[in-house]
């Protein structure tokens, strides 16, 4: 998959894996999409469980897309009003999502229910 | 009592309203029944095999799950409030039960869930609300659906009214209500706090000064009195106010006319009085620091406002009703008390009344940012078990509120300050200046 250079990709996580819901999320990864290749990016430290905050968060640090499970929809609009691309309704382990966004298929990566693939 | 062994165990938990499902020792949900479709919206094929986390989507499931609780710790959980997502992005607020299943040897075999669908619920409650909903006063209880009564008259007669209540009831809110339900709703309401002012500095905010009246009069001030010209102004604290101001409200009940300070013709003004108190006005008659005659000239007509002990059924509205608020103003997403939560406040005593509960609810939102407010966020003397200590509870103001909340935290954590901080949803300068604060004083 192509990306723009220093594209910051973000991944609402808990342990080693997606987040059931991104606004519980403990802890959001980052990571760079330069020269098609995925690099890690360190992580956004979450100080407040506050989805407002957590939201200027991400928006402070320049991502531009953000990998998650399910979202709830005032959380997504107010990402989108930023300039974020949400990719939500996702499942698995964090490295399986990396390499399925680097490989172009996240759609086996969806939730039950979720609304179509991405 | 034992379950029978023929029943078809499918056929019974098809036909219950709530959502079920079972999941294996390793998390994989291995029944889903109808309920639990149309509540998540998931059909079972889709569900089964899955994850629980990827099915229930729950605020519990990153870090709190509940059967993972009952595995540990043994027990069930019961009726725990939390909401699920939806596909779409739909918020669906459930209650939730759970527990391990074990086999014949003790060994745990995986988990069972049920959950609620409360969102019918929370829908007839705000439509409830509405209904218990008097200008900006909440309450469905027998002793304020007697007070709203009477209101629409009160409001209407123009007469010189004195509300009595404990502290923290809302007198001021009865006041402004009396307003704007009154003819004068489009004239000011101007509220005086007779406490609150030195003896000096309340006759001149309440009567204005001349220029010249004294050394740094320079130019004419009008006072509340004539700030509220074709309007009300509101006396709280009345059973403070200093003997010499008495005789001045007095005449000005009696004679529609005041003398600013260093006045020398009487000003008309058209102001309705409405006072309030949560002295014993009697007493203090009795006692000689009341004239008798202000006090008969201000009881016309008294509102008596009941303690929030008195009409606990009220507690759950104004509980609703400050909930939305806080969400408001701090843009947060809190979706309400969970069960347990809310029964610790029905079985308080509220000393502080509406504002107390309002005190907690303030502080709870400090501890929840989102989901429902959980016995953990509320104060520590609600805690069954807890008692009030000097300095505990929620006397002061909110930032010192705050920062007890954070140097407890930190106590709690053993001087982690990220851990404390997590805790409370704050951030480290946030934190870092509460405890300054708290150093400094």
């Amino acid at each position: 998959m192509r990306h723009e250079t220093g594209t910051l990709l973000c991944l609402a996580c808990y342990k080693d894996r997606l987040a059931s819901v991104c606004e519980n999320a403990d802890e959001y990864k980052l990571f760079e999409m330069r020269d098609d290749t995925i690099y890690p990016a360190g992580r956004l430290s979450l100080p407040s469980k506050d989805p407002m905050d957590r939201t200027s968060a991400i928006l402070a640090c320049g991502v531009s897309l953000l990998l998650c499970g399910a979202i709830c929809a005032d959380t997504r609009a107010l990402l989108e009003q930023g300039g974020v691309r949400v990719i939500p309704w996702l499942t698995g382990g964090i490295r399986e999502v990396v390499d399925a966004l680097d490989h172009d298929s996240l759609s086996r990566m969806t939730m039950p229910g979720a609304p179509g693939c991405p | 009592m034992s379950f029978p062994r023929n029943l078809p165990l499918e056929e019974v938990f098809a036909s219950i309203a709530d959502g079920l499902f079972t999941v294996d020792a390793d998390w994989n949900v291995t029944y889903f029944n109808e309920s639990a479709q149309r509540i998540t919206g998931i059909p079972a094929d889709e569900a089964l095999g899955r994850k629980c986390w990827d099915v229930l989507r729950s605020s519990l499931c990153d870090g709190q799950c509940a059967m993972a609780h009952c595995i540990r710790q043994g027990g069930r959980v019961i009726n725990k409030s939390i909401f699920i997502v939806r596909g779409g992005g739909t918020r669906v607020p459930v209650s939730i039960s759970a527990s391990a299943l074990r086999n014949a040897s003790g060994e745990v075999v995986g988990g069972v869930e049920t959950f609620r669908d409360l969102t019918e619920i929370q829908v007839m409650r705000r439509k409830v609300e509405a209904l218990y909903r008097f200008e900006d006063i909440v309450g469905r209880s027998p002793a304020l659906e007697k007070l709203f009564g009477i209101l629409p008259q009160v409001s209407a007669s123009q007469a010189t009214t004195l509300i009595l209540g404990p502290s923290g009831t809302g007198k001021e809110l009865f006041a402004r209500a009396i307003h704007a339900l009154s003819p004068r709703k489009h004239g000011p309401f101007v509220a005086v706090n007779c406490g609150a002012l030195p003896d000096t500095l309340l006759e001149s905010e309440l009567f204005g000064y001349k220029a010249g009246a004294f050394t740094d009069a320079r130019a004419d001030k009008p006072g509340r009195i004539a700030l509220a010209e074709g309007g009300t102004v509101f006396l709280d604290e009345i059973g403070d106010l200093p003997g010499n101001l008495q005789v001045k409200l007095l005449r000005f009940l009696q004679e529609k006319t005041y003398e600013p300070l260093g006045g020398v013709a009487p000003i008309k003004a058209d102001v309705r009085v409405v006072a309030a108190t949560n002295r014993d006005l009697t007493a203090r008659v009795a006692q000689g620091a009341f004239r008798e005659d202000l006090f008969y000239r201000l009881n016309v007509v008294t509102l008596r406002l009941p303690p929030l002990a008195e009409r606990r059924e009220d507690i759950p509205l104004l509980v609703d009703h400050f909930v939305d608020e806080f969400n408001a103003v701090q843009g947060k997403g809190v979706r309400g008390l969970s069960g347990d939560a809310l029964h610790l406040l029905m079985r308080h005593d509220f000393p502080g009344n509406v504002r107390e509960l309002e005190n907690i609810l303030e502080y709870a939102f400090i501890l929840c940012a989102t989901g429902f407010i959980q016995v953990e966020h509320l104060p520590e003397y609600l805690h069954p078990g807890g008692r009030a200590a000097p300095g505990d509870g929620l006397n002061g103001s909110m930032e010192e509120i705050k920062r007890r909340a954070a140097s407890r935290a930190v106590e709690r954590h053993n001087g982690r300050k990220m851990a404390a901080c997590r805790e409370l949803g704050i951030s480290k300068d946030t934190l870092r200046r509460l405890l300054a604060d708290d150093t400094d004083e």
